[in-house]
This record gives C-alpha cells, sequence and structure tokens, in this order.
C-alpha cells in the first residue's frame, strides 16, 4: 500500500472538529529530493493536514508514514521530522545557541553533536556573527532563518516548512528560498506552503491545491497553470481604441490582428498559479 | 530522563532571564516574611483568645477559677480533662493558649498571705507573642478577684482564714518576725469579718464573684482585660500574689510529659512570617511556569516540543520539574536567609524538608491546572492571581488563620495553603513529629497528583491527541 521510496506518505485522511470536517480525504506522497508546495486558501485544511502528518493531531482514518517506517506517533519516526511552523517557535529569552542546544537535547544529540549541529545550523542560516544573541534581539526575518535552522539541526530526512517567509524582509526570504533549493539537493523531502505564489512556482517541484479539506488538483506548478489557468488576456491600443481579447495562443492572434493598424501599446496577461487558485476555489489566496 | 531534564533546565533558565519573573519568584516572598514578621511582632489584638482549659485539681477553688475564666468575654473557653491534650491543641495550632490547673492548686490557695501561691500553667502558641502577656495579665487579675471573691461570702472567708492560719502554724520555713505579722493579719481580718453583719456579704453567683466581665467598658473607658499586663503588679519572690504562673514552651517536646519552670523565648515572628514567605515563593512559580507553559502553547514551542522524539509524559514531567525544582529553590532561599539573618530555627530539619517537598508537588499540580485552564497568558495571569489568592486568603498565607472569624478558619481545609503552612511551621517551630506531618501531607500530595493528572488529562484533550 505505502511505496517505501516515498519520504512522507499520506493516505485518504479524515479529521472532523464536532460538525467541521477539516481534512476528507487528503492523499500526499513527497520522494526524495521533491519540494511539493501545499497551496490553499486560509482554513482550506493544510494545517491539519500537516499537523496529522507530523503527529501532532491523529487522524480520525487514513495513515500516514514516514520514510516507509512507520506513523508519526511513533518517537523514533519523529526524528525524521524536521519541523518549522509558522509561529517563531523559539525561546525570546534565550540566545540562538542555548535554542538550538535545548533542542539538540530533545532529539537525543550529545554535547559534541550539538554543538558541531548548531554551528552548522546557524551557518547555513546565516547566523553563526549572532549565534551568542539573545533571540529577542533579532529581526523579523532573522527570527525566520533561525525557526529554519531549528528544523534543519538534527539532520531530518523530511523538512515541512509551514509559510517560512511569512513578513520577512527580501534580503531573507532570498536566502530562505536558496536554502530551500540547497535541501532538495541534498536529497531532502520538502513540504512547503505559502501565500507566494511566485514563490511556489520558483520552488516547488509538485503543487497541491487544497481546498474545503480535499486536493483539488494537483501537478507542477505548469501543468496546473495549462490545465487549469484559461486562456491569456491580450490588450491592444491602437488609433481606433482599446480591444481586449483571451487566446491560447497571443503571439499568433497579435500577428493577426495588427496587421496594417498603427499599435500604441499591448500587453498580455497570461495566467498564472494565482489565476489557477481563483479558477479552481473562487477565492483569491489572500482571502 | 536526559530530555526531561533539557525541557527543565531550559525552564528554570528561562526564569532567571526574567528578572521581574525571578523577583517576584525569591525576593518578593522574602519582602512579605520581612514585612509582615516586623508588622506582627509588635504585636496585636484579638477580641477572643482561645483557650483549652484543664482543671487536674477539681477542688473548689479550682472550678471557681475555671468558672470565672469562662465567664470572661476575653476568652473562648474550651474545658478539657488531659493537660497533654490541652498541649497539643496548642503545639497544632488549634487553639491559642491552654491553662492548666495542677493538682494541689486549692490547698495552696488556702496558704493566703504566706505560701508561694497556687501555681496554673500556661502554654501560648509562640506565634501568639501578642497575647501572651494578656493572657497572664487575665490570670493574675482572675487570681486576685478569686481572693475578692472569698471576702464576700462570710463562711468562705471565714474558713480561709482559720485555715491559712492553721496552715502558718505549721509552717517552719517563714522567719518569727514575718510569722508575726501575717498571723496579726489574719486575725485582724477574722475579726473584722466576724464584726460585718452577714447580709453585708450576699451570696454571689460565679458571674458576681468577679463582678461585671468589663466593669469600666460600659463607659466608654479601656477595660482591665484591655489593659496591658505591666499595668497589674508584678508578683515577686518577696510579695505574695494568690496566683503565680508557670509558662510551658509547647514547641519543647518535653513540654508534653514535664512543664519547663522558666518561661521559654518563643521563637521569633519570623518563624511565622517566613512560612508564609515560602507559600508566596512557591505561589510565584506556580503562577510563573503556568503562564510560561500557556506561552510554550500560544507562540508555538509546544508545537517543537511535541514533534520532537519524546514522549508527551517527558514534557509534563520536564514542565513539573522545572517547576518542582524552582519551589524548592525558592523555599531553600528563604530557610537560609531566615535562618541567617532573622533567627529562624528549624526544629526538625527532616520535616521541614519533607514538607517544602509535599508543598512543591501540590503547587506542581496547581500549576499544570492553572495552565489547561488559561487560553492565554494574559487569562493565566489573572486566573492564577485570582485563584490563588483566594486560596491564600482563606487558607492563612495572607492573614494568619488565628485572626479569621471561626467560619473562615472552618472553610480554610479547602485551602491547600493552610496545610502547606501547617506542615511548614511543623518543621520551623511546632516541633510536629511524623505523625503530625501525615494529614498536611497526604492532602498535598493528593491535591499535586489530583492536579497533575487533571493538568495533563485536560492537555491531552486541549491538544487533539485524546
Amino acid at each position: 500500500m505505502y511505496d517505501r521510496s516515498d519520504v512522507l506518505q499520506i493516505r485518504d485522511i479524515h479529521k472532523r472538529f464536532g460538525k467541521v470536517t477539516a481534512v476528507d480525504g487528503v492523499s500526499l506522497s513527497v520522494e526524495r529530493g521533491e519540494v511539493v508546495g501545499l497551496l490553499g486558501p486560509n482554513g482550506a485544511g493544510k494545517s491539519t493536514s500537516l499537523s496529522i502528518a507530523v503527529g501532532l493531531l491523529r487522524a480520525d482514518s487514513g495513515g500516514v508514514v514516514i520514510g516507509g517506517v512507520g506513523p508519526p506517533e511513533q518517537t523514533s519516526v519523529r526524528a525524521m521530522i524536521g519541523l518549522a511552523p509558522q509561529a517563531i517557535a523559539l525561546y525570546d529569552e534565550l540566545t540562538a545557541l542555548e535554542n538550538l542546544d535545548c533542542f539538540g537535547r530533545l532529539y537525543g544529540l550529545d554535547r559534541t553533536k550539538r554543538r558541531a549541529a548548531a554551528a552548522a545550523a546557524l551557518d547555513r542560516v546565516g547566523l553563526s556573527e549572532r549565534g551568542r544573541h539573545r533571540v529577542k534581539t533579532y529581526s523579523g526575518g532573522m527570527k525566520r532563518r533561525l525557526n529554519l535552522a531549528t528544523a534543519l539541526l538534527h539532520d531530518p530526512m523530511l523538512i515541512l516548512l509551514d509559510e517560512p517567509t511569512a513578513g520577512v524582509d527580501p534580503q531573507s526570504r532570498g536566502s530562505i528560498i536558496d536554502l530551500v533549493r540547497g535541501l532538495k539537493a541534498e536529497g531532502r523531502a520538502v513540504v512547503y506552503t505559502t501565500h507566494y505564489m511566485e514563490e511556489a512556482h520558483r520552488i516547488c517541484d509538485r503543487l497541491e491545491i487544497i481546498d474545503h479539506g480535499r486536493v483539488i488538483a494537483s501537478g507542477t506548478p505548469d501543468q496546473l497553470i495549462r490545465a487549469h489557468g484559461g486562456a491569456s488576456v491580450v490588450t491592444i491600443q491602437t488609433d481606433e481604441g482599446e480591444a481586449r481579447f483571451e487566446t491560447d495562443d497571443p503571439m499568433a492572434e497579435l500577428a493577426m490582428r495588427l496587421r496594417d493598424r498603427h499599435v500604441l501599446g499591448v500587453r498580455i496577461d497570461r495566467p498564472d498559479l494565482e489565476s489557477v487558485f481563483l479558477r479552481l476555489t473562487g477565492r483569491s489566496l489572500r482571502d | 530522563m536526559r530530555e526531561v531534564w533539557a525541557i527543565a533546565s531550559k525552564d528554570m533558565r528561562l526564569l532567571l532571564r526574567d528578572r521581574m519573573g525571578f523577583f517576584f519568584a525569591f525576593f518578593f516572598p522574602l519582602i512579605i516574611a520581612v514585612f509582615f514578621g516586623m508588622i506582627f511582632s509588635g504585636g496585636g489584638k484579638n477580641p477572643r483568645i482561645g483557650v483549652a482549659v484543664v482543671d487536674l485539681d477539681d477542688s473548689s477553688s479550682s472550678r471557681a477559677l475555671v468558672l470565672q475564666l469562662q465567664s470572661d468575654s476575653q476568652l473562648a473557653v474550651e474545658p478539657l480533662s488531659e493537660r497533654e491534650m490541652a498541649l497539643r491543641r496548642v503545639r497544632s495550632g488549634k487553639t491559642t493558649a491552654a491553662i492548666i490547673v495542677p493538682e494541689g492548686f486549692g490547698s495552696e490557695q488556702e496558704g493566703m498571705f504566706f505560701s508561694s501561691g497556687a501555681e496554673v500553667e500556661l502554654a501560648v502558641d509562640p506565634s501568639r507573642n501578642a497575647e501572651r502577656g494578656m493572657l497572664e495579665g487575665l490570670l493574675l487579675k482572675h487570681g486576685f478577684l478569686s481572693l475578692q471573691a472569698a471576702f464576700r461570702d462570710t463562711e468562705t472567708a471565714k474558713n480561709r482564714l482559720r485555715v491559712s492560719r492553721e496552715r502558718l502554724i505549721k509552717d517552719n520555713s517563714i522567719g518569727p518576725l514575718r510569722r508575726l505579722a501575717i498571723a496579726k493579719l489574719l486575725g485582724d481580718l477574722e475579726r473584722f469579718v466576724e464584726a460585718v453583719p452577714d447580709e453585708v456579704f450576699s451570696p454571689v453567683t460565679p458571674s458576681e464573684t468577679i463582678g461585671p466581665a468589663n466593669p469600666v467598658e460600659r463607659s466608654g473607658q479601656k477595660s482591665p482585660q484591655q489593659a496591658d499586663a505591666s499595668s497589674l503588679p508584678a508578683p515577686s519572690p518577696e510579695a505574695w500574689s494568690p496566683m503565680q504562673i508557670r509558662m510551658v514552651d509547647v514547641t519543647e517536646r518535653s513540654a508534653l510529659g514535664d512543664a519547663q519552670v522558666h518561661p521559654p523565648e518563643p521563637p521569633s515572628s519570623f518563624a511565622v512570617t517566613f512560612p508564609q514567605g515560602i507559600i508566596w515563593g512557591v505561589m510565584g512559580c506556580a503562577l510563573g511556569f503556568s503562564i510560561s507553559m500557556v506561552s510554550e502553547r500560544t507562540r508555538g514551542t509546544l508545537i517543537r516540543l511535541r514533534v520532537a522524539p519524546i514522549a508527551p509524559w517527558q514534557i509534563l514531567l520536564g514542565k513539573a520539574l522545572a517547576c518542582f525544582l524552582t519551589t524548592l529553590a525558592v523555599a531553600s532561599f528563604l530557610v537560609i536567609i531566615g535562618t541567617i539573618a532573622f533567627g529562624v530555627r528549624p526544629t526538625s530539619w527532616a520535616i521541614l524538608g519533607v514538607a517544602i517537598v509535599c508543598t512543591g508537588v501540590c503547587f506542581v499540580g496547581v500549576m499544570m491546572l492553572l495552565a489547561v485552564l488559561s487560553p492565554s497568558e494574559r487569562s493565566s495571569s489573572g486566573l492564577g492571581w485570582g485563584v490563588l489568592l483566594l486560596l491564600s486568603m482563606i487558607g492563612g498565607g495572607m492573614l494568619p488563620l488565628v485572626f479569621m472569624p471561626e467560619w473562615m478558619r472552618a472553610l480554610s481545609v479547602v485551602s491547600p495553603i493552610r496545610w502547606a503552612i501547617l506542615a511548614i511551621e511543623g518543621g520551623i517551630w511546632r516541633d510536629s513529629d511524623w505523625s503530625d506531618l501525615v494529614l498536611p501531607c497526604g492532602i498535598l500530595l493528593g491535591v499535586g497528583i489530583c492536579g497533575v493528572l487533571a493538568g495533563s488529562r485536560l492537555l491531552k484533550r486541549q491538544t487533539g491527541n485524546d
């Protein structure tokens, strides 16, 4: 039933909270070296699915297997997971090194390994120089990076990043995106949730669009755009006025329509993930 | 266990980094203990002092004294049959004082004007130093009033004077000049009593014997009972007094068997206020850690802990261990300061240690409950202070139980703070033995274990893993 080559396998999970169905049959698999994005409006069931995936919640039915070994409720299996929650899950009054040391101890790392792992994690997110500073003195972007570093400390094979770039400066965002690419290159499996469509398009090999607790579309970003993005919208301004039309082949259409006309301006709006999302859910991602 | 210690040490480090939290955990209780210690050492008044009275003599004189004490509006007299029982009640804080009328009291009173005076034992709760002087004054007053009563009844007066004269003749310890003077006085008095018509002395009831309870009170002036003991004549070896007071130290185990002749030095008021200070420190710890636990939830760090490869019970045990160790540290700090700087001398370090451990366990349970019942740090703080202040108020953490009305004292049994104070005082000055510790420590451990179990169950339910 479960493919042992998949690092994360979620099979037909369901979860209800009272009368509300939060997850209604979500299935998902993530392989080594793959970055899978979860997209969905607020309340779609992404966070609940992630919580079930890491063992924070128990599914009413269905199952999760990590690394082909077992469910995340097993403590040994949880050692394979690195989670960077959406909230900055750090102790402000402790330094970065103290935070990393504390979590390293929970993962059973001995002192030597903890020190080496903490130094490597800080180096990876560009915070080596600030390791001995208390987290409360960090900027938002630095805290985000440290939040990510903490998830990587114990060298996990599955990394779940919940909105890792929310509210960070462009420099930190670039750094985080580079880091995720590096994780992919190392062969780790990454599950990534974000509100930034352009970011999802750049990073993710595959996207799962979730709404009302179900996966309503799945595929690479280009596949999704082709399948659900709709036609390109072309706007032409000429002496005679402005004309708008939809087409699947804007360049051919333009060549035909602009013949023998004095063109003042042309704009082509190609479909993107935002339009995919809007078409599939009827809502903007930020709703 | 390494993971548990990781969580506990992290929490304690966070407490140390939080200067305000550290102050409230360690120094605020010290301030409370010192402040109230200074206040209580200045004295205080209670309109009715609880007194256990034991009449071992069962003579007409001793019965008259007991009746006089019972009719005193300043005293709430509880007649008991055994001396040991009365002393135990004082030692356990159930009553303020014990008055023991020993065998031979009546015959000693017969040696009017020359005997050493009828002796009465008085044991006072050392934490009620303010009442001690007042009780001595009241006892002396009743001694004189009983003498006065004897002269208001013709037959009693004649009989007393006759017996006294007979004893004087037999007593060889009195010098000839003094014997002569006392014999002349007794003879004059006898002639005086015989000369006065009987109707001058009307039959008296016990309450009339001592006159109105507060003869001056009606006019709005200070009653004799309210007057300080120092305003009454102090008995001296040369001066005759109808009554001698022999102090019994209830903090000495030997007091239960053999009274000490010399009044013991009661422990300082700090011995009373430092247990209260410890309670304040422990409450601060429980509150601080309950807020930190709520913080873990609201700030997301609990998610990280729960995703780590450790069991949920290890997380809870880590939090509980941090709270427990901090309560021990706070209590130890206060005991050390109290011992070094304020003359607190624990009577049993072992009992004190066990009491503090049980108190720590109790408040770990309270901490767990407070943490799970509050959705946010703010509500945790509000709920925590509300609950703990209420428990403290009714449990004697703010105002000693003895100053409370009877109904509130009865209510205080529901507060673990009452039992914590009783247990800690048992090791500091009450000189409790292990059997005395069973009830308070049993209650403290029970509250702690129930709190931990209920808290962890509620936490499981809240985190959706039930």
